[in-house]
């Protein structure tokens, strides 16, 4: 188990390094992504890898292109491909989400020439009729456009054959991570975070051997004494940062789930693997859990974390909001209310920068552990 | 048993020394630059004022921004807990806290029995926070301690509206240099500290009774703004300053720990 | 020179007549007027609205009267009070706290009895509307407008077109009664004829001296907003048309003598129009074009008046908002052309992310393109704690320099 967990953590470390060994050796090409609604199957049905573009915090003078109250994710990525860190880059795939994003797509098509560029306008409301034709409809260009682009011909079995290794690497995920909640296997939320980092760049066939090679390590009993740590699930946007991780632990937390783009939204949901796979694929998209910048309903982000929480047993829940992330401070007043309700504590950090960790967030998280224990335990009046 | 308390904030490191329940001890110094040092020596002057050594100190719990440096404490606890349990201690009964530090702010909804049911911390940026103060005051070249002095002589309060520090100091300069009366640029800088702290309040539902802490408290302009803005009465313990070093120490000697 | 009572615009005192009665309408009790109340974004298809006899009201529209009012501020403390971030939309903010203090001028709107929401100017609405929808109970449609970053794609069209067919459905189940498709070509070609005259009154500032400023358009908008589709907005404009006109052959303007004609980037400062209106006339300069209150009209070479409901999807699709930055970047430099401008200000707003990242680049382009002097100034359009007089004052003094 050491040996898979220090693979994917040398792969998490520089995920760049893999891309380009991965790209010499194969002599195929790389295409950034961005967020977890672009299809990464139909990319790498066109024979190309596709990598997750986190920012790395490298400076690359985003500052001109990027007015101050925009968040760290899209800053960050913009300083990523500015200062030339991603210069391996063959393509960029921008699904549309949120009104940064939007114009990210934009300052990247005018201002990164490098690398192609491809804008995968993915429907903001879940919920119509139409919604899902509409999907298939943006795939097939999405098809078309990679076909000329990376000169690749996409057949149907090079699709479904991209549906099934990325379903894979979906399921072994979950079933880790949901193995590390119920304290069966030796990997905490920081693991997580690495292996999850390090599978978004990775060559999805090894990453899903290595995957399942980790799930053989899944206990039937706990693993360790888990007994006085306070169970706590996170909610939020992205997540590059291990330090976060750390930091709750540290406060004595263990966490049973995360929401983040990167994580449980990234792995939920597989594409059924019987139906046409531009079908299934726009199906899955309708169906997994949907981020903020969508429109499932008015009720489908609460109802998924206050259940996720009654589940796992969470005693509280951090939201850890990226300043200037409008989609989920927009959603949070409802979903605190709703866990209020449902008898659990909630707390609110807002992320400045996802890459440093303010110390206030050491003793907010602090507080936060010491009110939940007081709450399960007789204080005497003082 | 004797317990201490030792709470490192970003200006001030305090201290206090309990024995049975009663207060026989606070002390306040700088932190300067070694959070470490300024905890040793803030405990050492505790002990030197009641004339015992250091094993007679069996609970030493630690609070504040600096909190783990402070190597010879038992453990540390955050300074939320540490406020919320000198609040009940000096105020029985109190049900909101609101502490503004050096560079925190922070409000403590209590329960009756005195557990912290919810807080709420201002964000990044100083407004807000003893530091916004900081700055208005060497802006307007008045010391510290005076501003509340001169609010009270205010004959209206002058409108500040930002509340980014720097947009807000910039505010204040252009009042200076249109000839605004110091006494009401310093009222209009309270009520908008004001105003931050009473949206944190409604954000958490804090309710009287309320008490105020930290060392912002002595400032008389600030509680004045608040009471007002609260419409309720906001005590002031004589210990505002230690208050977190006093919970620090009262958490010691909990049978618990 | 002309006198101030020469350079007011009198047709002033008739669009606060149409307001007045058509909020007072909108506020009367539904069991008098029989009508039903529609919340609608600003870019939303308020024509079938009309076509149905529901009356539409505008949250965006209130946040600007709230804004102008200075009574936003407040508001958007009630919302942070609330748990919605400082950095959210000021419109939005002081919306959603409007509904649960019944705020602002004339004390909250009245209660809808459905939400339209159409994303074609923001990823906000859609997450403001679903609040509202949450609030209030009433239902919610959304129009899910595709973004164009390079041009209008033919599955857009498809997709819009089939909701466009949900929205009529959505609003015959609403309002319980069969579509009007009469009443809609009736209302189509009323909006048609409104957006063009809207589109001849913000041409007369071609005219030098203009005899208008874009502080003036920004204040004339409301009717394009609001009562598009209605005779009311037609007649309306006609009056302001003729009025511009006469304007013109008066040679009366608002700036005396016009020195530098400027171009407005983004939308107003609302609690501080008068003062940029003043700060920039006091050096001669006024702004004889915008991007905002063209944006009304500006999808009209899409737009078929004899097939209203049939060319609403692309016209509703291609707003200037939802399209690329390079697009928008040619828009302005079109407008340096026609109106012969000295330069471009552009108001970073930090209310409004799509309209204002990329407003770098956007400058460049202009820069390259025009060699006009560009001034970027930040501020928000309603939330007044975010906005700093002496910084601004200090950088356009500078522009001015370079003009």
């Amino acid at each position: 188990m050491k040996e898979i967990l220090e693979r994917f953590e040398e792969i998490a470390a520089d995920p760049g390094a893999y891309a380009v060994r991965w790209k010499t050796d194969t002599g195929r090409p790389v295409v950034g992504t961005f967020c977890s609604y672009a299809p990464e199957e139909i990319i790498y049905a066109a024979g190309a890898l596709p990598f997750r573009m986190i920012g790395s915090g490298a400076e690359g003078g985003s500052d001109a292109y990027l007015q101050s109250y925009c968040c760290s994710v899209v800053k960050n990525t913009l300083d990523d491909a500015l200062s030339g860190s991603l210069d391996f880059l063959d393509g960029v795939v921008f699904p549309h989400t949120c009104d940064s994003v939007q114009r990210l797509s934009d300052i990247f098509r005018l201002n990164l020439t490098g690398f192609f560029h491809t804008d995968v306008i993915m429907p903001a409301n879940l919920g119509t009729k139409s919604a899902e034709a509409y999907t298939v409809s943006v795939l097939e260009r999405m098809v078309r456009d990679l076909e000329k682009k990376v000169g690749t011909r996409v057949a149907k079995d090079d699709l479904s054959g991209a549906a099934r290794v990325f379903n894979r690497i979906r399921r072994g995920l979950k079933r880790i991570s949901r193995a590390a909640a119920e304290n069966r296997i030796h990997i905490r939320s920081r693991n997580l975070h690495t292996i999850s980092k390090a599978v978004m760049s990775m060559d999805p066939g090894e990453a899903a051997e290595l995957l399942e090679q980790l799930c053989t390590f899944i206990q039937e009993e706990p693993v360790q004494d888990s007994g006085r740590l306070i169970r706590i699930g996170l909610t939020g946007s992205v997540c590059t940062a291990p330090s976060v991780y750390n930091t709750i632990e540290q406060a004595g937390g263990f966490v049973v789930f995360d929401d983040f783009c990167t994580m449980d939204r990234y792995f939920d949901f597989t594409v059924d693997e019987s139906a046409e796979p531009l079908t299934g694929i726009a199906r899955r998209y309708l169906e997994k859990a949907v981020c903020p910048c969508k429109h499932a309903g008015l009720y489908s982000r609460g109802e998924r974390i206050s259940r996720r929480a009654g589940e796992l047993d969470a005693m509280g829940v951090i939201f850890l909001l990226l300043k200037f992330c409008d989609p989920h401070a927009f959603d949070y007043p409802y979903i605190r209310d709703m866990l209020e309700k449902r008898g659990i504590k909630s707390m609110v950090f807002e992320l400045d920068d996802e890459q440093s960790v303010h110390a206030q967030f050491k003793t907010r998280c602090g507080a936060f552990m010491e009110m939940l224990q007081d709450m399960d335990r007789q204080q005497p009046d003082v | 048993m004797i317990t201490a308390g030792i709470d490192i904030g970003s200006t001030t490191a305090k201290g206090a020394l309990l024995q049975d329940g009663k207060i026989e001890s606070v002390k306040v110094l700088p932190t300067g630059y070694d959070p470490g040092a300024a905890a040793r020596k803030v405990f050492d002057l505790l002990l030197e004022e009641v004339g015992i050594r250091p094993g007679d100190v069996p609970g030493i719990i630690s609070t504040g921004y600096g909190r783990k440096n402070v190597d010879f404490a038992v453990r540390s606890v955050t300074e939320i807990s540490c406020h919320a349990a000198g609040a009940c201690f000096m105020n029985p009964g109190v049900a909101t806290v609101v502490d503004i530090g050096g560079q925190d702010s922070k409000v403590i909804v209590l329960d009756k029995k005195g557990r912290v049911i919810d807080f709420a911390m201002n964000d990044k940026c100083a407004a807000g926070t003893g530091r916004f103060l900081d700055v208005m005051a060497s802006a307007l070249e008045i010391d510290l301690a005076r501003l509340g002095e001169f609010s009270g002589r205010a004959d209206t309060v002058a409108a500040i509206s930002s509340v980014c520090t720097v947009f807000a100091e910039s505010e204040v300069i252009s009042l200076i240099s249109k000839g605004e009366k110091r006494e009401n640029i310093i009222a209009g800088i309270h009520a908008s500290i004001g105003s931050r702290i009473v949206s944190m309040v409604k954000r958490v539902k804090g309710g009287p009774p309320y008490i105020m802490t930290g060392g912002v408290a002595l400032n008389q302009g600030v509680v004045r703004v608040l009471e007002e803005r609260l419409g309720n009465a906001v005590a002031v313990p004589r210990t505002a300053q230690v208050n977190g070093a006093v919970g620090a120490a009262l958490i010691a000697a909990r049978r618990d720990n | 020179m002309s006198t101030p009572e020469e350079k007011k615009i009198k047709t002033d005192k008739r669009l606060r007549e149409i307001m007045t009665e058509y909020y007072i309408e909108a506020k009367t009790p539904k069991e008098q007027t029989g009508k039903k109340i529609a919340w609608i974004t600003s870019g939303g298809p308020v024509e079938p609205l009309h076509a149905m006899d529901v009356i539409p009201v505008y949250p965006e529209n209130y946040g600007a009267m709230c804004g102008a009012a200075k009574m936003s501020t407040e508001l958007c403390e009630k919302a942070e009070e609330m748990g919605y971030s400082t950095d959210l939309c000021s419109y939005a903010r002081g919306d959603i706290a409007c509904a649960e203090v019944n705020g602002g001028p004339i004390g909250g709107l009245p209660e809808p009895d459905m939400l339209i929401c159409c994303n074609n100017i923001c990823g906000t609405v859609l997450k403001w509307y679903e609040v509202l929808a949450r609030y209030f109970g009433a239902p919610l449609f959304v129009l899910d407008t595709p973004v164009c970053h390079t041009g209008y794609e033919k599955e857009a069209d498809t997709y819009v077109r089939h909701q466009i067919r949900d929205y009529v459905a959505f609003l015959e189940n609403v309002c319980g009664k069969p579509f009007d498709y009469d009443r809609m070509t009736e209302v189509g070609a009323l909006s048609v004829k409104a957006q063009k005259l809207w589109k001849k009154v913000l041409d007369t500032t071609m005219n030098k001296p203009a005899p208008m400023t874009c502080f003036d358009a920004f204040f004339h908008l409301a009717m394009i907003v609001t009562l598009r589709g209605t005779q009311t907005a037609v007649d309306y404009y006609e009056q302001l048309l003729a009025e511009m006109n006469d304007r013109i052959r008066k040679g009366i303007s608002k700036v005396e003598p016009e020195r530098y004609r400027l171009i407005w980037d983004n939308l107003p400062v609302w609690y501080k129009m008068r003062w940029f209106s003043d700060k920039f006339a006091s050096h001669g300069a006024g702004f004889v074009a915008d991007t905002y209150t063209s944006g009304w009209c500006g999808t009209l070479p899409h737009l078929d008046e004899n097939d209203f409901l049939g060319s609403m999807a692309e016209s509703y699709t291609r707003i200037f908002l939802n399209t690329g930055i390079d697009h928008m970047a040619d828009n302005i430099v079109r407008m340096v052309e026609k109106y012969d401008a000295h330069g471009v200000v552009f108001h970073s707003n930090r209310s409004c992310k799509p309209y204002s990242f990329g407003q770098y680049d956007i400058q460049r382009i202009v820069r390259e393109r025009t060699s006009k002097p560009c001034l970027m100034v930040e501020a928000d359009m309603c939330d007044q704690r975010k906005f700093s007089e002496s910084q601004v004052e200090t950088r356009i003094d500078a522009f001015i320099e370079m003009l």
